[in-house]
């Protein structure tokens, strides 16, 4: 028979991630079948709850208390097992890196080294990015506010060199299957994205994961690639390169829109390759590419449709199943009729609370059509900028991960807690009906990002019920089953909270618009599909 | 011209051997996936003062 057993360490604290690693390491030992080493917060003995880890000692635990809860074998040794946890506890999460201070002689006692990570502030990256391509050295730049002249003059040097240089402002990569900065555990496969956008790259691999395909690589080139001043220097370059790349058989081009001329180039480098192509320049024209390219080169819209041409093309057996899994079914439908019946008189704005910037974007684009113009901190129009970004009006849709929120922070990605507090206040607004969230999981992120929200949506969703109002809550997760947060208990908690959860960003989109102008049926999805989903 | 892509095609079909500068977190999510990883901190406040220092001792 297993064992249960709780450990409870009085006022001991280690931070969530640190923890997360421990739990991780703990489950791996002989004789363990489960285990969660946590502090003991309401959340976390939930959590040690549903996973049949709670004992009366862990329960009366307090959230500055220490839980150490193992599943253990009947003939597991016990005291062995506690004592690697105590091992494991009393370690700085620094003693198992190789750390250096100095660059130089970090590489020169390390020359295997093939790619470099650089996160120092940006007005530093100039200066160890020219040193590091000089070394030979592929770079994923993730610092931000890197002068653009800067950006184009190393992007230049790079191509020069022969060089990859993602970023600056690159949120993700995913070379060889390792997840470069925030990306999440996708399968490999042979479709390779080029993304000026990470949260762009994130959402499209994890919707190919989820219909059964993989990544071969994932190159991020930053958020100004596709501008007039950069040119597309690192997006034209990684077409050249997934080109003679045997991983990969359809690329993937994802960005915000560029600037007329380098859609155009981009487009013609297109026409020119070999392989299959599918590009999603959100809202972005769309070009006549001529008789001779339908069916190799498809244009989309959103990143759901991204993800479904991009199918077409790497496996055309499965596009029906993925438009359906992807879909808006009828629980889900049913759900918004719900949630839609309910709302009272006034109730009649979208709040968009998001963590990722292309996300929000999108987002933006798509039910501009349904409820018009949206204010944002990154607004579609300038006369919608927020005056005030902590505070909406209307309909908003924020990016907080914007520099209004992140300048001196952690991203919201690692550090929920200013969305913890947003989500209160537009809870108190009467005029609210709906609010949207992402959960970005993988590499990088948070822990346990719902968990993090868990107790801010609580209250948001009974605050709003006793003044007599019923707040709709949307939610989309860019996770795998892969990712090392729990993807199905992270949407489940969701749900059992009355949140709606929506396979895709674009259909949370779609579920927002439906519940603002009050009409959730299948004539509305199918016009929607045919509309954003269907490349060209 | 072409440009060269032998360098970036080695990069690819490799498991990246990562040099991390800056954020310890990211070091540490490159460590928890098994890829080789070596970090270097990076100290911003260390460097403006070997700066100013090195000011200072021009001008004085």
């Amino acid at each position: 028979m297993p064992r249960i057993v709780n450990i409870v360490k009085k006022g001991l604290y280690r931070d969530s991630v640190q923890l997360l690693h421990i739990s991780d390491q703990v489950r791996r030992l002989e004789g363990v079948l489960n285990a969660m080493i946590a502090m003991g917060t309401k959340l976390n003995k939930e959590i040690l709850a549903r996973e049949g880890l709670l004992t009366p000692e862990g329960r009366d635990a307090s959230e500055n208390d220490l839980v150490i809860a193992l599943k253990i074998s009947d003939l597991a040794d016990l005291n062995g097992i506690l004592a690697r946890v105590e091992d494991l506890l009393s370690k700085t999460p620094t003693q198992d890196l190789e750390i250096y201070s100095d660059l130089d002689y970090a590489l020169d006692s390390n020359r295997d080294i093939n790619l470099a990570l650089v996160s120092v502030p940006g007005q530093y990256a100039r200066e160890v990015v020219m040193k590091l391509l000089d070394r030979g050295l592929h770079i994923h730049l993730f610092s931000n506010h890197v002068p653009i002249e800067h950006e184009v003059e190393m992007k230049r040097y790079a191509v020069e060199k022969g060089l990859l240089l993602m970023g600056p402002e690159a949120g993700t990569s995913i070379i060889s299957g390792v997840a470069i900065a925030f990306a999440n555990q996708v399968r490999r496969g042979p479709v390779g994205i080029i993304s000026a956008s990470g949260t762009g790259l994130q959402e499209v691999s994890v919707l190919l994961h989820r219909i059964g395909l993989g990544i071969s690589h994932g190159i991020g080139v930053g958020g100004r690639d596709l501008s007039r001043e950069v040119e597309g220097i690192m997006t034209l370059f990684s077409i050249e390169v997934l080109e003679r790349d045997p991983a990969t058989g359809v690329i993937v081009v994802i960005s915000k829109p560029p600037s007329q001329d380098v859609t155009r180039r981009v487009i013609e480098r297109i026409k020119a390759g070999g392989k299959g192509y599918v590009t999603c320049f959100i809202g972005g024209e769309i070009l006549d590419i001529g008789e001779k390219h339908r069916g190799r080169v498809i244009q989309t819209r959103t990143l759901h449709g991204a993800a479904l041409e991009t199918t077409r093309l790497a496996k055309s057996q499965l596009y029906w199943e993925a438009r359906r899994m992807l879909g808006i079914d009828e629980k889900i439908l049913n759900k918004i009729e719900d949630g839609i019946s309910r709302l009272r008189e006034g109730q009649r704005y979208v709040r968009g609370l998001y963590v990722g910037g292309t996300l929000a974007y999108e987002a933006m684009y798509i039910l501009k059509e349904y409820v018009g113009d949206i204010y944002s901190n990154t607004p579609l129009k300038e006369e919608y900028r927020l005056d005030n970004p902590w505070t909406s009006r209307e309909n908003t849709i924020v990016d907080l991960g914007g520099s209004e929120f992140t300048e001196g922070r952690p991203h919201p990605m690692i550090d929920p807690s200013i969305r913890v507090s947003r989500i209160a206040e537009e809870a108190r607004d009467p005029e609210v009906a709906v609010i949207m969230l992402d959960f970005i999981l993988g590499y990088g992120s948070h822990s346990d990002p719902v968990g993090a929200h868990l107790d801010a949506l609580r209250r948001a969703i009974e605050s709003s019920r006793s003044s007599g109002r019923e707040l709709i809550v949307l939610a989309h997760i860019v996770g795998t089953d892969s990712d090392p947060q729990n993807m199905a208990l992270q949407r489940e908690i969701l749900e059992r909270l009355g949140v709606v959860v929506l396979p895709t960003n674009a259909m949370m989109a779609l579920a927002a618009a439906m519940i603002t102008m009050g009409r959730a049926d299948k004539e509305f999805i199918e016009e929607f599909e045919e509309k954003y989903l269907v490349g060209f | 011209m072409q440009p060269d892509v032998e360098k970036a095609l080695e990069l690819l079909r490799s498991r990246p051997r990562v040099l991390s500068i800056g954020l310890e977190h990211f070091s540490r999510e490159l460590r928890r996936q098994g890829a080789r990883v070596v970090h270097v901190s990076w100290q911003p406040r260390q460097r403006l003062e070997r700066d100013l220092e090195e000011i200072l001792s021009k001008i004085l």
